[in-house]
């Protein structure tokens, strides 16, 4: 079980990222500023430190330094509201995994937690298994049951993206800012999710003769059976 | 033009016109000084001739010179008695063959019981020389003085100006974004002291303003990020809920989606911000090519997907800009080219030291083409801000490049000419 320091200053935040954290199975601890996140890090030793670099007492890139200067194997997910290019560029140079600006999706969020997760952890299995499916992060091979399923490569990832997040809803936006980056903001990228969506559907069903692609109405869609 | 030759060429025209007033006024005043002599001296031989010939010198041996006529008269007198009449004639001289200018004196006298009119005549060509020369003279000591005068006051103003030119060399140079208080040089003119006095409290405030809404900016930016993803975070795990009946449904997306906007609004304002002031600076050249082909790949599929057909012809180009300034640019214009075309269009991209033109088929605008760069100008109010196109329009004007639009033949045309062409 991943456990995984949230460090956020805004309580709201915090608590709907730590609820959806631990709905998802994880073990969350959540702080509100700097010294607090400095002595639970000092105190025990976390897979995946979620920070908001801007905290009231402090800068969440000092926290960095130090846990670089530790040598742990605490993966970091920067999250912040300011797009400020040096903090980004700062950030990741002082080890940091990955960077979400606010406001982000909780599915994008945990989407990355995995793979940090993944990433960090050592002589754990590179792949990952929905129900019979199992999916090769390495050779990006996917198997149900004996079967092979051959994707390309933005189906693969929106498979791995609905993987990651089964039972959630996915909305359109999450799905293209995931698949496409954020500047993707197009009407027109919509009905691309959808022709990808339509082609992914298509290919399970002839596989498994399954359809686990659940449309909400309005919103988006949604990985599960039945 | 340059303000020392400016001001020379005022000394100059000032000089040239007290030159010419001056010496129009010398010439008259010597004129008159020498006419006045000459007068003198003809009165006085006037004087010398009727004591003559009160002295009964006969009138032949007077006329014998031919510099003066004296004849007896009766009455009536064509003029008053003892009046001058003094004018300028031609007369016409054997010896040169030519007419020579002479000054001549008419008088009417009464000497004893007899009337008798005086006429002498003085040659004035030595009177006009003496007052050419004397005018020529003035002439070269004139044109001694301006010529001194213009060499001083080059030499002199340009050490004068020193400091001047050197606080505009300083400005020129000085960039709010490097956050350093502008230095300039000391100099002992009161004008160019209070000057630079000003200056450099002017820029204090100026930068003081520009960090201030630097910070304004970002902590708004901050500030509106955290509710909002309060708000999308909520409304993404009210969607999970399975129970909505369809109108709820409805406005449960109707909320997220204005969510997005406004957040999405508030980031894109934000960048505008950011480049207004100026934080994106690069002064080393990058290629321009390779980011616009990967560009060009990330949307390979939105292209495909509206059946548009790519035709782009790149070669390599440097120029200094921000790299991330040059992706917001062209992510824009590529974006725009898709967004605006049609079912199976096409998109030009052409990119050559000179220009980087994308165009494409399109639907002609809904409003005036002179307004596309402006903020908020939209054809399609609700999908797009009408940001797009002014941020590119702001990146252009700080990389010191000119866009420009036309739509000519059914399609629509964005040329960026580099600068250093």
């Amino acid at each position: 079980m991943l456990k995984i320091l949230l460090v956020e200053d805004d309580n709201e935040i915090g608590w709907t990222v730590e609820d959806y954290l631990k709905k998802e199975g994880y073990v969350v601890d959540r702080v509100t500023d700097y010294r607090q996140a400095d002595e639970q890090l000092y105190l025990f030793e976390y897979d995946v430190l979620l920070l908001d670099l801007n905290l009231p007492d402090g800068n969440g890139l000092d926290l960095l330094r130090q846990l670089q200067d530790n040598r742990t194997n605490t993966g970091v997910l920067i999250i912040t509201a300011k797009d400020a290019l040096e903090d980004r560029v700062t950030g990741l140079d002082l080890g940091a995994d990955d960077y979400l600006t606010k406001p982000f999706h909780l599915a994008e969020l945990n989407s990355r937690l995995k793979a940090i997760a993944r990433r960090r952890q050592f002589g754990g299995f590179n792949e990952v298994r929905w129900e019979n499916m199992i999916i090769n992060l390495d050779t990006q091979e996917i198997h149900i049951g004996k079967k092979a399923l051959d994707l390309t490569a933005k189906e693969y990832e929106l498979l791995l993206f609905f993987i990651r997040n089964p039972r959630r809803v996915l909305t359109r936006q999450a799905i293209a800012e995931h698949l496409w980056g954020s500047h993707m903001d197009l009407a027109d990228s919509f009905d691309f999710i959808y022709s990808h969506i339509k082609n992914l559907r298509k290919k399970l069903k002839e596989v498994d003769g399954e359809d686990y692609i659940k449309t909400v109405y309005g919103m988006g869609y949604k990985w599960g059976r039945g | 033009m340059k303000l020392l030759t400016k001001l020379n060429l005022y000394y100059f025209f000032v000089l040239l016109v007290a030159f010419v007033i001056g010496s129009a006024i010398a010439y008259k005043v010597l004129e008159r000084a020498v006419k006045r002599g000459v007068h003198r001296v003809m009165k006085a031989e006037e004087d010398y001739i009727r004591e003559r010939i009160r002295d009964s010198v006969s009138l032949e041996i007077l006329n014998n010179d031919p510099r003066q006529a004296i004849r007896q008269i009766e009455l009536p007198l064509d003029r008053p008695l003892d009046q001058f009449d003094i004018y300028d004639t031609l007369i016409y001289r054997n010896n040169c063959g030519c007419t020579l200018p002479y000054r001549t004196l008419d008088v009417n006298r009464q000497i004893g019981s007899n009337l008798y009119k005086i006429r002498l005549v003085r040659p004035m060509v030595q009177t006009d020389d003496l007052i050419r020369r004397t005018s020529v003279l003035l002439a070269r000591v004139a044109l001694v003085v301006l010529v001194m005068l213009l060499l001083f006051n080059y030499f002199f103003s340009r050490s004068l100006l020193r400091p001047f030119y050197r606080t505009l060399e300083r400005l020129k140079k000085h960039r709010l974004t490097q956050n350093q208080p502008l230095q300039l040089p000391k100099s002992h003119t009161r004008e160019f002291e209070e000057l630079n006095a000003l200056l450099r409290q002017m820029t204090g405030r100026i930068q003081d303003d520009y960090l201030n809404l630097k910070e304004y900016t970002e902590n708004t930016a901050h500030e509106m990020q955290t509710p909002l993803t309060i708000i999308k975070a909520k409304l993404e795990l009210l969607a999970e809920v399975e129970t909505y009946t369809p109108e709820q449904s409805q406005q449960l997306e109707a909320a997220y989606q204005a969510t997005l906007r406004l957040s999405k609004l508030g980031q894109t304002l934000g960048v505008l911000t950011k480049i207004e002031n100026q934080q994106f600076q690069n002064l080393t050249p990058i290629d321009l090519q390779p980011p616009l082909e990967t560009l060009l790949q990330s949307f390979e599929e939105l292209i495909a997907l509206k059946h548009l057909q790519l035709n782009c012809k790149a070669q390599r180009v440097l120029k200094p800009i921000h790299p991330y300034l040059l992706d917001l640019l062209l992510t824009n214009l590529i974006k725009n080219s898709i967004t605006h075309n049609v079912e199976k269009g096409v998109i030009n991209i052409e990119l050559n030291p000179q220009y980087l033109i994308i165009s494409n088929t399109g639907p002609e605008l809904p409003f005036p083409p002179e307004r596309i760069f402006d903020r908020f100008a939209t054809s399609k109010p609700g999908v797009s801000f009408g940001l797009g196109l002014a941020i590119v329009q702001k990146i252009c004007e700080q990389a010191g490049w000119r866009i420009s639009y036309q739509f000519k033949g059914g399609q629509h045309r964005f040329s960026v000419a580099f600068a250093d062409v």
